[in-house]
């Protein structure tokens, strides 16, 4: 597989990105994901992946917005691209094919 | 509640860290999150959690990549400044000759300076084994007029030395004195040399470039001797041929054959001048007295163990002479050899700055000089930046930071320098012999490549001094106001400006004042008179036969038309004369015992020869054959002696003296000293003859005591010397100094107008519709000229009332080194103060009378 390759953490974010759609900038992605996975995270741990994914072609990201509240400073508002579908979709049928495959004892006994 | 906003800190010290980029995005998102959190935690923890969150933005993929700027097409770039450069220089030709000449004068003169002064801290460095452990033993001696400090000393002193003190690696001694300067000849082919005995251990200290035989061999035996390239060149055909052959060498002390050992080729980097190297062993053969505690002759060096504290040692040995001879209360002490020939001068039985004061002197010219062709292209690249206004706005219009500005202008001082250098080698190269010639040095352009690093780092300075603050002047202005080319006249900027003139003129000023007072001093030593007519007398020595049998000779000079007087002497006049002291008199105050009096030993007739004033008794004479023991004593002897009628009284030195006559003083030593006790006095010997001829028919005179030379002492060349021109060899330092500060000054001066021309002739444009509407009006030229000048003429005065006390508090140190000296008079004030302010006004006026001659119509005809 030559594709590439999203980290589960990535992978996170990408699905965020879509579920927010307009309004995808840094904060909202961290509010939902927070709200989610119940824990915080950090401004930098976001931005770090989202820059990355951006490197690579997964996201475009373009200005938005400037409000009071942020200081008079624009948003940057992230969608994801085609490639960026297309790997979650294939990534989706890996885990689905996998857990076709996963052997159905030990959940049965469980 | 507390305030809502997050603390600025955080943000202000990583922004520079942070990509760019992303700042904008990042400051946003975390401000918004700063607010949330106050809503939901309180300001104290939103604060703090902002203050965390900031620095977790440290991530590799976040921070500013090292590379991020180059992306900029930098060969463009660099092509398009240079681009720009160029065509300024070509549009604005005038400034740009003006900025060149001053660079290229400014750097010509910092490297000529740099090649002296390389040379002068090259001096006695040298490379061998020991060199770094290389130490001279000088000796201190208290005399009622002060301490006087040299560097001869007992025979015996090293190897005791060696003995007694641990600290001691080995010693060796050197003997070096005109006094045995002989003749060295081979096969009927004669040359005049001067010796220098060295000890066992001399090699491992001091260079010498052997071309035939080495270190190792040279002093087998003591009847070897080594000889300089010049010499052997002079005795032999070839001199590949010159070891092993037997020259013969004639002198007062050393006679006879000698076999050559080896030849060398003089280093260059060594203060002292010798032509033969002869073993101490071979010194103490011919001078055995000279093996005694009490007579100093030999210089004794020490090379001392790894890690001896200098001055734990100095205080060891400070008494160490008395310990070997209870009568010599002097103060021994050693000082680095490689320090010596800069710190050469003692005080008070310490070495201070001697040739290192010009050292100092001339680095901070040549500084300056540089400084002041700097604050030329500062003062025009900013007076000048209204017509780059419009590139200025355009290109931060489109986007260019103010650091790409800076790097532009920066570009273009450094392109200027580079071009300013190479002109300036060339300019040195061309200059480097009349530049010797007035130094008394044999520098070599070649030398400039071995300091090309130096050079090239002295040239890039340059580059950035210039270019620094018309960078950060030009790069400041606002796009807009640029555009429209309107910058209002930024106050802050107009102060520097006058602000560097000013210092540019101080400058000038203080080296006027200085080049007067150096040439008036240096006028007044020449010209002062020396109580004695020291023109058109002669030298030559006494040697060969003629050292014992001169009476006929002297006849027959006599007898030459031309000739006025003859006679012969010990030493020589305008160099050092013989002292002593020791001597005795009635009624001696006991402390006078140690009074040094100095003497003229010699023949009859020495003191009419000299043409001094009589003022009491008469001279010493043929005439009466008791005068072999009598003496004519000058007013200062007679002063200290405290007789109101000396003649008649008796001095005693062992021998006794009967005082026959008093002289009015007069300075048989340079003026650096003042006049000491001195006496004549009669002997059957001498070291020259010194001979006053008329002043007119000198070279026939001369070539017929030549001639009278050769019949009476075949095999000795006949070299004669002026005696006034030994005296103002005394001087020749300051001589230098003075030639040099000359033409300097010139240069900085030179460098200081044109920049003014250039500033008037640019403001005066600048406001020539002023100019044309009060033309209009009914103003003179004279009043017009007046009205430019003005703004300039008081920046110069401001800078002449820097540069005098300046000037005087220097100079005053300076004089203070001379005996004899000049004083600060009002009018070298009144006239280095004068000569700048004209200088200038010439300046300023021969732009201001141009403008004046505009044509009205043509100026006003826009707007």
């Amino acid at each position: 597989m030559k594709k590439t390759r999203l980290g589960e953490f990535q992978e996170l974010i990408l699905m965020a990105v879509i579920v927010l759609g307009e309004n995808a900038y840094g904060n909202e992605i961290q509010r939902e994901l927070e709200g989610r996975l119940d824990e915080r995270l950090s401004t930098g741990a976001i931005q770090t992946a989202l820059k990355r994914m951006e490197d690579k072609g997964l996201v475009k990201s373009e200005w938005g917005e400037a409000t009071q509240k942020r200081g008079g400073k624009r948003k940057r508002i992230y969608s994801a691209t085609p490639v960026a579908h297309k790997a979650l979709h294939e990534m989706k049928d890996i885990r689905s094919q996998l857990w076709d495959a996963m052997p159905k004892l030990g959940i049965n006994n469980a | 509640m507390a305030t809502k906003s997050p603390p600025k800190w955080p943000f202000r010290l990583l922004r520079k860290l942070i990509n760019p980029w992303f700042l904008e995005e990042l400051e946003g998102d975390l401000k918004e999150r700063f607010e949330d959190n106050c809503e939901a935690f309180g300001s104290v923890k939103a604060r703090r959690l902002y203050i965390l969150d900031v620095f977790k933005l440290l991530r590799p993929a976040l921070i500013r990549k090292p590379g991020l700027k180059t992306q900029i097409n930098l060969i463009g770039m660099f092509k398009h400044n240079i681009l720009i450069s160029l065509r300024n220089f070509k549009r604005y030709k005038s400034t740009f000759l003006i900025n060149l000449f001053g660079l290229v004068t400014g750097l010509a003169s910092a490297l000529l300076i740099f090649l002296w002064v390389n040379d002068e801290l090259n001096m006695d460095q040298y490379d061998e084994v020991d060199s770094q452990r290389h130490y001279q033993v000088l000796i201190s001696s208290e005399h009622p007029n002060g301490v006087d400090t040299h560097n001869y000393t007992p025979t015996p002193l090293t190897a005791a030395m060696e003995v007694d003190l641990p600290e001691v690696d080995y010693a060796f001694q050197i003997v070096e004195s005109t006094h045995y300067n002989g003749v060295l000849s081979f096969n009927n082919q004669f040359i005049r040399a001067a010796p220098r005995f060295v000890g066992n251990g001399y090699f491992n200290v001091f260079e010498c470039d052997f071309l035939f035989g080495n270190k190792q061999g040279v002093f087998a035996d003591k009847n070897n001797i080594v000889i300089s390239d010049k010499v052997a060149k002079t005795l032999f055909e070839n001199i590949d041929e010159a070891v092993g052959k037997t020259i013969n060498l004639n002198g007062e002390y050393f006679n006879g054959p000698f076999v050559v050992s080896g030849v060398f080729k003089p280093t260059g980097t060594g203060s002292s001048g010798f032509d033969m190297l002869l073993s101490f062993e071979q010194f103490l053969t011919g001078r055995p007295e000279m093996n005694e505690w009490y007579n100093e002759g030999p210089q004794a060096h020490l090379v001392l163990k790894d890690g001896v504290d200098l001055s734990d040692f100095n205080q060891k040995i400070e008494n160490y002479l008395s310990t070997k001879d209870e009568h010599n209360d002097n103060k021994m002490f050693v000082q680095y050899y490689p320090e010596m020939y800069l710190y050469g001068k003692y005080e008070n039985g310490f070495p201070v700055a001697g040739r290192m004061v010009y050292v100092r002197i001339f680095s901070l010219i040549a500084l300056f000089v540089l400084l002041i062709a700097c604050i030329n292209y500062m003062n025009l690249s900013t007076a000048q930046a209204s017509r780059r206004y419009k590139e200025i706005g355009i290109k931060k219009a489109i986007g260019a930071r103010r650091n790409a500005l800076m790097i532009q202008y920066l570009g273009e001082s450094m392109v200027m320098s580079i071009l300013a250098l190479v002109l300036a080698v060339g300019i040195v190269i061309l200059l480097l012999r009349q530049f010797n010639e007035i130094t008394g040095k044999d520098l070599s352009y070649t030398s400039m490549f071995n300091l090309i690093l130096p050079i090239l780092s002295i040239t890039c300075v340059t580059g950035i001094i210039s270019g620094v603050y018309p960078g950060l002047y030009l790069s400041n202005f606002r796009p807009l106001q640029a555009l429209k080319g309107k910058v209002s006249s930024n106050a802050g900027g107009l102060w520097v400006r006058k602000g560097l003139v000013v210092f540019q003129f101080t400058i000038s000023v203080v080296l006027i004042f200085t080049v007067i007072v150096i040439y008036k001093q240096v006028e007044y030593l020449n010209k002062v008179n020396l109580g004695y007519n020291q023109e058109h007398i002669i030298s030559f020595r006494q040697e060969g036969k003629l050292a014992g049998d001169y009476e006929t000779f002297i006849d027959e000079l006599k007898k030459i038309p031309g000739v006025s007087n003859a006679s012969y002497m010990w030493g020589n006049l305008g160099e050092r004369v013989s002292s002593r002291y020791n001597l005795q008199w009635k009624d001696q105050n006991p402390e006078d015992r140690s009074t040094w009096f100095h003497f003229i030993e010699g023949g009859h007739g020495m003191a009419e020869l000299m043409e001094v004033e009589l003022i009491e008794g008469r001279f010493l004479s043929k005439d009466f054959v008791s005068d072999e023991s009598a003496i004519v004593i000058n007013e200062t002897a007679a002063k200290i002696m405290g007789y109101e009628k000396p003649v008649g009284e008796k001095l005693y030195s062992g021998d006794m003296y009967n005082i026959v006559g008093v002289v009015k003083d007069f300075h048989f030593q340079g003026m650096y000293e003042k006049i000491k006790p001195f006496y004549f006095v009669l002997d059957s010997d001498g070291s020259n003859f010194i001979v006053r001829i008329d002043s007119r028919n000198q070279f026939e005179t001369v070539s017929q005591i030549e001639k009278l030379h050769n019949t009476f002492n075949p095999g000795y060349p006949f070299e004669f010397k002026f005696v006034d021109e030994n005296y103002q060899k005394l001087y020749l330092e300051e001589e230098r100094i003075a030639t040099l500060s000359k033409y300097f000054s010139t240069i900085a001066i030179l460098i200081s107008c044109l920049g003014l021309l250039a500033l008037t002739a640019f403001s005066t444009q600048m406001r020539i519709k002023e100019i044309a509407i009060r033309k209009v009006l009914g103003s003179s030229s004279f009043q017009i000229s007046k009205l430019l000048s003005r703004d300039y003429i008081i920046l110069i005065v401001v800078a002449i009332v820097i540069a005098l006390p300046l000037g005087s508090y220097l100079m005053k140190n300076w004089l203070d080194g001379f005996a004899y000296r000049i004083d600060l008079s009002p009018i070298y004030f009144i006239l280095s103060g004068g000569l700048m302010i004209s200088i200038a006004w010439f300046t300023i006026i021969s732009q201001a009378a141009k403008s004046t001659k505009i044509k009205i119509t043509e100026c006003l005809k826009e707007d």
